[in-house]
């Protein structure tokens, strides 16, 4: 299967400051769904950023190796470029969504991409079905729950039709319903050939992963096929 | 999908007022003007009450533009001195009518843009030929100060939660408490202000040099005679006033 | 014996209309600890900001110790009721960890010296020692949530509500914070946990109730 993005040996490091990743290699192909778990401060979120090239653009850090997308350096691309074929929603809602309505949100992106407003409309339409959020298009994002705020912005990062979609820790702030919908979401998603990146706490989340990391330290190791306590204790460092 | 009136109507309305505002020094008619913008407002179904809250927020600034005015302009009947030195006169108490009623003026300008979504205004600076990048630069630095103060109000709230009765604390002691809480909230709202500007360009914001708008308002006719008519309204003024 | 905490027929809904609660009543004693749960947008954060008194009621009664709550200040309902927001990070306003902590026993008439034992008791009992100097925005998720329990609990509150604390949480540190408040349920502090995260309310609550149409159940 073709990868869209890849990663090869990837190190990245805050200024001044040790590594977050330490030689990091995935790839992200069509339809697949790639899950990496793992403790806090592994370097999880900055896999994300990176991979989304928000790193080093917006977020300056030394980074060393190569992120291809569709077999192109992703350091020769501008960020509008990348956001364009790949879409991040990140753990926090609150600071993803900046405008009035619901429906400004879900416009936003492809307002940015210069779609044709009938196209725009019917992506609204369709994003706001799938994700449950039709009700609330007229709603002020900052008077919904923490949760309704990840749907409306998950929302509006498919509102764009990514090619690659990262989702950094989105469930966290989801009752059991809205998880479900999120998993059919990614199912739809896979099968209409986008490749999903998710990184999680949960390994329920991720029972659709093709393949399932861990990263710790800054390193990729590749998850047991039966995760137990033992496993669990020397990934998180506690004793069980 | 087009309101009436459309946002720009309302940002020349609001140019109108606030020139007015400006050139005008003389108190009666900067009453007069503000009456006519209350009206306005009225018409438009906006309290005028809603700017006697607002007012009521300056009133200290209110009272520090009053006793400057007072010491510093002495001109007209002098109403009370002291060893030779003016400290209320009729000129100052003109001075510092007019400098009250020119924010109050101000401030009811501003309160025609109070229905409008910050989207909206964008679209109107947009159609206004000004850049969009700019324009959501502008605005969403303008939101800053709101942020910057709503990030200000949590931390007070977080610090009285902690047990801070602010009311039973000395006034030194306050201000030490806010000073000390200035920098965290300068802080979160920089990072938050920080991750905003990430998400937006994490949807493509500035991908292409034109984008789309989903909503594009028209002007009506009734636009164009409103428009017509604050900009003659406000010559009018200016001409009676200067001649 | 009266309740601690009592709602009495609360309704609540936002300037925009749209009805939150409809009709709450729910007693608690000091020592409850209580799962509250329930879909998102439910209403259970704004549940948690009226016992609060953060929130005004549309209508019924919110009272703390048998009265309303809105008769003590603000102050007075933070020492007696811990807060910990759903985003720890809305209730920083210090420089440091260790500052965040000790900042409220300063007023409360610690010296310096009793400050910095208690700070240093707390920074051990959250296991947040190495972060003592950290700028409290630069820690991790679950960090935050520890510190923002940490700061909450230097005043000894009487009762706790925390909003989504293992929202983000990793194994390890769910594991962490899971001890930390069976730690304060020991000393006699009761709590609301709103989570809905079933396998932790369950570790931690001896009642659970959830919220749906407005209404508990």
């Amino acid at each position: 299967m073709k990868a869209i993005l890849t990663v090869e040996d990837l190190r990245v490091a805050w200024p001044g400051g040790q590594a977050v990743l330490d030689g990091v290699s995935l790839s992200l192909a069509a339809g697949r769904l790639t899950g990496i778990i793992g403790p806090s401060g592994g370097g999880k979120s900055t896999l994300c950023l990176a991979a989304a090239g928000i790193i080093p653009r917006l977020l300056p850090a030394e980074v060393q190796g190569r992120i291809l997308l569709d077999g192109q350096n992703l350091a020769d691309l501008t960020l509008p470029e990348i956001a364009a074929r790949v879409g991040i929603v990140f753990q926090d809602p609150e600071t993803q969504l900046f405008l009035p309505r619901v429906l400004n949100e879900l416009a936003f992106g492809p307002e940015n991409l210069a779609l044709p407003v009938p196209e725009i409309w019917e992506r609204i339409g369709r994003v706001a079905r799938d994700t449950g959020c039709e009700e609330l298009l007229d709603a002020n994002p900052n008077e919904l729950s923490g949760g309704q705020q990840q749907i409306v912005a998950l929302a509006a990062v498919l509102a764009m039709q990514p090619r690659v979609l990262i989702l950094d820790e989105v469930t966290a702030q989801l009752d059991p319903e809205s998880c479900r919908r999120i998993q059919d979401i990614i199912a739809a998603l896979l099968d209409r050939g986008t490749a999903v990146l998710m990184v999680e706490h949960n390994l329920d989340q991720l029972a659709l992963a093709h393949e399932l990391y861990c990263l710790r330290n800054g390193r990729l190791e590749a998850v047991p096929g039966q995760v137990d306590a033992a496993w669990l204790a020397r990934v998180y460092g506690e004793s069980p | 999908m087009s309101r009436f009136p459309d946002t720009r109507t309302l940002l020349l309305i609001v140019l109108c007022f606030t020139t007015l505002a400006l050139a005008l020094g003389d108190p009666f008619w900067l009453a007069a003007v503000l009456a006519l913008a209350l009206a306005a407002l009225a018409a438009m179904g906006i309290s005028p009450a809603r700017l006697g809250r607002r007012l009521k927020r300056y009133r200290g600034l209110f009272l520090v533009l009053v006793l400057a005015q007072s010491l510093t302009n002495s001109s007209g009947r002098v109403f009370l001195e002291w060893r030779g030195h003016v400290l209320l006169s009729s000129g100052g108490v003109q001075a510092a009518a007019a400098a009250v009623l020119r924010i109050a003026v101000i401030l009811a300008a501003a309160m025609f843009l109070s229905r409008r979504n910050y989207q909206e205004l964008v679209t109107a600076l947009v159609q206004l030929r000004v850049p969009y990048e700019l324009a959501y630069m502008v605005l969403l630095g303008v939101r800053f100060i709101p942020v910057f103060m709503e990030e200000f109000r949590t931390a007070l709230t977080a610090i009285q939660l902690r047990g801070v009765d602010l009311d039973k604390v000395p006034l030194g002691r306050k201000i030490r408490i806010y000073s000390y809480i200035l920098m965290p909230a300068v802080a979160g709202a920089l990072i938050r202000a920080r991750r905003v500007a990430v998400a937006m360009e994490a949807r493509a914001f500035r991908a292409r040099p034109r984008r789309t708008w989903l909503e594009w308002p028209r002007l009506h006719r009734r636009d164009w005679l409103l428009m017509a008519a604050a900009v003659a309204a406000t010559a009018a003024v200016l001409a009676l006033y200067w001649r | 014996m009266s309740a601690f905490i009592g709602l009495e027929q609360v309704w609540f809904s936002w300037p925009s209309g749209r009805e939150v609660l409809r009709g709450v009543d729910l007693t608690l004693q000091r020592n409850d600890t209580l799962a509250l749960m329930g879909s998102n947008g439910s209403g259970k954060t704004t549940l948690g900001k009226l016992i609060m008194g953060l929130l005004q009621p549309t209508a019924g009664k919110v009272c703390l110790d048998g009265r309303p709550v809105q008769e003590y200040s603000l102050a007075e309902r933070g020492r007696r009721v811990g807060y910990v927001f759903q985003n720890p990070e809305r209730q920083f306003f210090a420089a440091s960890v260790a500052d965040e902590i000790g900042f409220a026993l300063g007023f409360r008439g610690f010296s310096p010296a009793e400050v910095e034992e208690r700070v240093a008791e707390l920074l051990a009992f959250f296991e947040l020692e190495q972060y003592a100097q950290a700028f409290p925005f630069h820690l991790s998720h679950g960090e935050k949530q520890r510190l923002a329990l940490a700061a909450v609990m230097a005043l000894e509150p009487e009762f706790v509500i925390l909003d989504e604390p293992s929202t983000g949480l990793d194994w390890a540190r769910k594991n962490k914070l899971i001890k930390a408040l069976e730690g304060i349920r020991e000393r006699g502090v009761g709590y609301i946990i709103i989570s809905h995260d079933h396998e932790f309310c369950r570790r931690l609550c001896r009642s659970a109730v959830t919220l749906k149409g407005g209404r508990l159940t």
